[in-house]
């Protein structure tokens, strides 16, 4: 009768397996939790030796698209900054260098056909973090490593006092160093080549690009990034703003691989 | 210093209502908004893979002859989180395609909605409804 009990448990499982097109969802422990099982996302942020514990895959919060914008994507809504990093700036906030702006319209005028992404580089950094796809980010106590969907690609957070590099080899994402200040983690990036873009519309940066992230899980659900952007190579101040991300508890990272059917440059005339 | 804090700005605002966005590519690289399509035919090869999924149709031209269109999707990866799977569109199904054909003359067009027409249930419906932090 034992017996007959097992192969049913096992049979029910591979049905199961075989039904799901994906990892079937395993709870995440660690996240309170409703009685219906569904994670409290405004309740306390966890916590992993005395500090806020970031892990988790985040998705960028999304709005709908102004009308005028047309994406290949249809009515999915997209990320606040993703167009624009520029878009909450007011007169007289911030401006592009004349060089940047020139730069800027070279681009438009190419309709995009330029951009990095199109041709399955990464698209730069901070617009990763405003993009349709999720991230994750996994804590170590001396590092902390954001594993980006899109492309693939990954980010290295060192918590060990390292210092800026010098005269760095230029890399898309940059070198970034990290330190707690009560609970936010703020990571200094630097040592970016001059190729990323800043935004979908083609903001442009330099490789003197100093970026500052603060980084705070404001609560279980909410994760927020205060950028600032400071590059007087091509922007006359520092540039702020907030991007706010929202845990997608049980969920994990598809693969993404670009160059698995690249067929768009082809089609650009 | 004031005037050219103007232009920079306003270039940048400019820009924000006219130019398309992408995930992987801008629109306007490759497809013209001013170019819209419908068309109905029999789905015959499906392409779910990164960057974008593509799927083709065959669709009878003005002569009544049958010519093979390809259509661009978003990346699987958010169609599966908007709730496709690899087998929602199956080889053979008949649907009717709105879409934004290419700019190079090609026939290839970037897909906005897809009804099948058997159930009449349009596959990209419900994502304009969906909250703002749905996948």
């Amino acid at each position: 009768m034992k017996l007959f009990t097992l192969v049913a448990i096992a049979a029910t499982i591979e049905v199961t397996e075989h039904a799901s097109a994906q990892w079937a969802k395993v709870a995440e422990p660690g996240l309170k939790r409703t009685a219906s099982g569904e994670v409290d996302l405004v309740g306390s942020a966890p916590m992993k030796r005395g500090k806020p514990d970031l892990s988790g895959i985040w998705l960028p919060n999304r709005e709908p698209v102004p009308a005028q914008i047309v994406t290949v994507e249809g009515e999915i809504p997209f990320p606040h900054y993703f167009f624009n990093f520029m878009a909450d700036l007011k007169e007289g906030d911030a401006q592009m260098r004349p060089e940047t702006a020139a730069a800027l319209q070279r681009k438009a005028a190419l309709g995009g056909a330029g951009e990095p992404a199109a041709h399955c580089l990464p698209t730069g950094m901070p617009v990763l973090a405003t993009g349709l796809l999720p991230f994750k980010v996994v804590q170590a106590d001396s590092e902390i490593l954001i594993l980006y969907e899109e492309n693939t690609v990954f980010r290295q957070i060192f918590l060990d006092g390292r210092k800026p590099v010098d005269d760095a080899e230029p890399r898309w994402l940059g070198y970034s160093s990290g330190k707690w200040e009560g609970n936010e983690l703020v990571v200094e990036t630097t040592g970016f080549n001059d190729r990323g873009f800043l935004d979908a519309m083609g903001h442009s940066h330099s490789d003197k690009l100093r970026l500052t992230e603060r980084i705070r899980r404001k609560d279980a659900g909410h994760l927020e990034t205060q950028v600032t952007l400071d590059d007087p190579t091509a922007y006359t101040k520092p540039i702020v703003y907030t991007i706010k991300s929202t845990l997608r508890p049980d969920e994990d990272l598809l693969e993404y691989f670009c160059a698995e059917n690249e067929k768009d440059v082809q089609h650009f005339q | 210093m004031k005037r050219p804090a103007t232009i920079g700005v306003s270039i940048a605002l400019l820009l924000a209502l006219t130019y398309p966005s992408f995930a992987h590519h801008s629109f306007a690289a490759e497809f013209d908004a001013k170019k819209p399509m419908k068309v109905t035919g029999a789905v015959t090869k499906l392409e779910w893979q990164n960057p974008h999924t593509w799927f083709y149709v065959d669709v009878k031209d003005d002569k009544g002859e049958l010519t093979n269109w390809g259509f661009e999707l978003a990346s699987p990866n958010l169609l599966l989180r908007n709730g496709w799977t690899k087998s929602t569109l199956k080889v053979g199904d008949v649907v009717t395609v709105d879409a934004f054909q290419a700019k190079n003359g090609t026939r290839n067009a970037n897909a906005r909605a897809v009804t099948l027409n058997a159930t009449g249930k349009s596959l990209l419906a419900g994502s304009s409804g969906a909250s703002s932090n749905a996948p």
